[in-house]
């Protein structure tokens, strides 16, 4: 069945075939049957393609069903997303083929959704119920005229750092009618303090405040400092003290609470009386009948009343003034820069520092390798557990749409 | 109705046309597999995946080509895509199950396999599209991503060494070439 003749066995085989063009299958059918040499050739051609038909294979077996569509699928448009019952079908010889053939996936990835339900659901199921908030009281202005003051971290009386400043959700606060002088102690390492008191004079006219002391120093070879007595609105306490935050570093930082809603009621009421003392003896001196020196007596009881009213007048009015403005006791200090002059450094000092300083990084990186090792590792072979059979699937999955339609 | 005309209604949601295709080639496309797959079980698992393939390239068929061919392209992709898991599970493709002659003699389809197993495989592919599939010239080469005339080639060199395995000493042909 080889060349040297013509036509080519090949040609032939693809007349026998079907492959030939009309006319050339006419040529063909004439030449086959002149040709004893071209006989022989389609003959064997003939008895290869017979003997493999000779392999004949069972049927196909009953289950062998067409993949159950849905009734209602949506016609897909032509060239659009894949149509909903083809990708249910998909699925489900999908999920069937694993189920079949890679059980220990299906269990691997059974594992995977259990234990990454379980790390979820774990903070809902140790958070506690939540408790009842009792609702903070919205600010009013009290019966003394004075502003409510914000609530205060720590409550009353009580005394909080820096890092507590923002009061908790459903923290104590003063009830409402109640008088609360507030004192606020600020420290801070200023990077400028130059800067600093044009700061503190501009936020405290900002807001309204008043300086009640300034202390600075600069004396030669100490750290310059201001440290500064300010009264500010209660209202605005927070608004000035974001602002002063702002002049460096807050080294400390302390708020304290007074309740002065008692002293404050012992006030009016002494006031009160004191004016119904001073009332009585006023109706007593006019209608005065007796002797002059029971006359004088009155009167100087009534210069003594009026003396006491008027001291705890004043003492009210200062307490309501510390109510009304929060006391803040700022300390600035300027940032220290140490400045030494060691001169120069020999050559061989500076290489022995340099390999001190090396062994010593060495062995810090040596450590913290280990450390990290030891702190994440076990973390690491979990995740690799978990998330090597998710890859798998994935993989899988991959290869599976590998199965690329011919694009026609 | 035509398979063109069967795919396109199955295209549009038509069960009833996917079925009446599914009824058509659930016979040729059971034996394309049972020739080639390992068994009788995994030949069923990839005709079911060839049908579900169809179900979802329906929507991206064009009717630029015979069906036919289409079908014998996807079906291909599957057994290529099994051919390539088998080997990286290193399992050897060993017949466990082989096919089963509903006609004609044991003997003979024993004996056409041992004539095929001896050929290179991409000739025997080549042969078994062209015999078994009888798809033409053009439509294995594009199945095969060959040129016209490699498929032509190929497929007579097969033949001739089936020849020769077929007829213990008798290379006829050739002798008398």
């Amino acid at each position: 069945m080889t060349a040297n003749h013509s036509p080519a066995p090949e040609e032939l085989m693809a007349y026998l075939d079907g492959e030939q063009p009309p006319e050339a299958a006419r040529y063909f059918q004439g030449h086959l049957a002149t040709c004893e040499r071209c006989q022989l050739v389609a003959q064997d051609l003939r008895l290869v393609s017979n003997g493999l038909r000779a392999w004949h294979v069972e049927e196909p077996p009953d289950a062998l069903r067409v993949p159950q569509l849905r009734t209602d699928a949506a016609p897909a448009a032509a060239g659009g997303a894949m149509a909903a019952p083809a990708v249910l079908v998909r699925l489900s010889s999908t999920v069937w083929r694993v189920v079949r053939a890679r059980p220990y996936a299906l269990s691997a990835a059974a594992a995977v959704v259990v234990l990454v339900a379980a790390a979820l659901l774990q903070p809902a199921l140790k958070q506690p119920p939540p408790m009842p908030v009792r609702p903070a009281a919205a600010p009013t202005a009290s019966d003394h005229g004075s502003s409510r003051p914000a609530p205060l971290t720590g409550g009353a009386g009580g005394h909080a750092d820096a890092s507590a400043q923002a009061p908790a959700e459903g923290q104590a606060t003063p009830p409402a009618g109640s008088l609360v002088a507030r004192t606020i102690r600020l420290r801070i390492v200023a990077t400028d303090l130059d800067a600093a008191r044009p700061l503190i004079d501009r936020v405290i006219r900002d807001v309204g405040g008043l300086v009640g002391h300034v202390d600075a120093s600069s004396a030669p070879g100490a750290p310059r400092f201001i440290r500064a007595t300010l009264r500010v609105p209660a209202a605005r306490l927070e608004e000035a003290l974001a602002s002063l935050r702002q002049l460096g570093r807050v080294t400390h930082e302390s708020q304290q609470a007074d309740d002065a809603t008692e002293q404050a009621v012992d006030l009016d009421a002494r006031i009160a009386n004191g004016r119904i003392t001073e009332k009585r003896l006023a109706e007593l001196l006019r209608n005065r009948t007796g002797r002059v020196a029971d006359v004088l007596e009155v009167e100087r009881e009534m210069a003594r009343v009026r003396t006491e009213i008027e001291r705890l007048e004043a003492q009210r009015e200062k307490l309501q003034g510390r109510v009304a403005y929060a006391m803040l006791i700022l300390e600035a200090e300027e940032e220290r820069r140490a400045k030494v002059d060691l001169g120069p450094i020999p050559l061989r000092a500076r290489l022995r520092l340099a390999a001190v300083d090396g062994l010593g990084s060495a062995a810090s990186t040596a450590v913290n390798a280990a450390l990290l090792l030891l702190r994440a590792g076990p973390a690491i072979l979990v995740w690799i557990a978990l998330l090597l059979p998710a890859w798998w699937l994935l993989r899988g999955t991959k290869r599976r749409r590998e199965r690329a339609i011919p694009d026609r | 109705m035509t398979d063109e005309q069967l795919i396109v209604e199955a295209r549009a949601g038509s069960r009833e046309a996917f079925e009446a295709l599914f009824e058509r080639y659930r016979r040729p496309i059971w034996q394309f597999f049972r020739r080639r797959a390992s068994g009788a079980a995994r030949a069923e698992e990839l005709v079911q995946d060839t049908f579900v393939a169809l179900l979802e390239a329906s929507a991206r068929y064009e009717p630029r080509a015979a069906f036919r061919s289409y079908l014998y392209g996807i079906a291909y992709k599957i057994l290529q895509a099994d051919r390539r898991k088998t080997r990286l599970r290193r399992v050897e493709p060993l017949d466990i199950d082989p096919p089963q002659a509903s006609t004609g003699r044991p003997d003979t389809a024993l004996w056409v396999r041992q004539a095929l197993a001896q050929l290179a495989e991409d000739d025997r592919e080549i042969l078994m599209l062209r015999e078994y599939e009888e798809l033409s010239y053009q439509e294995i080469a594009d199945l095969r991503r060959l040129p016209l005339n490699t498929v032509r080639s190929r497929l007579f060199r097969a033949r001739l060494a089936l020849k020769a395995a077929l007829v213990p000493g008798g290379a006829t042909a050739r002798s008398r070439s």
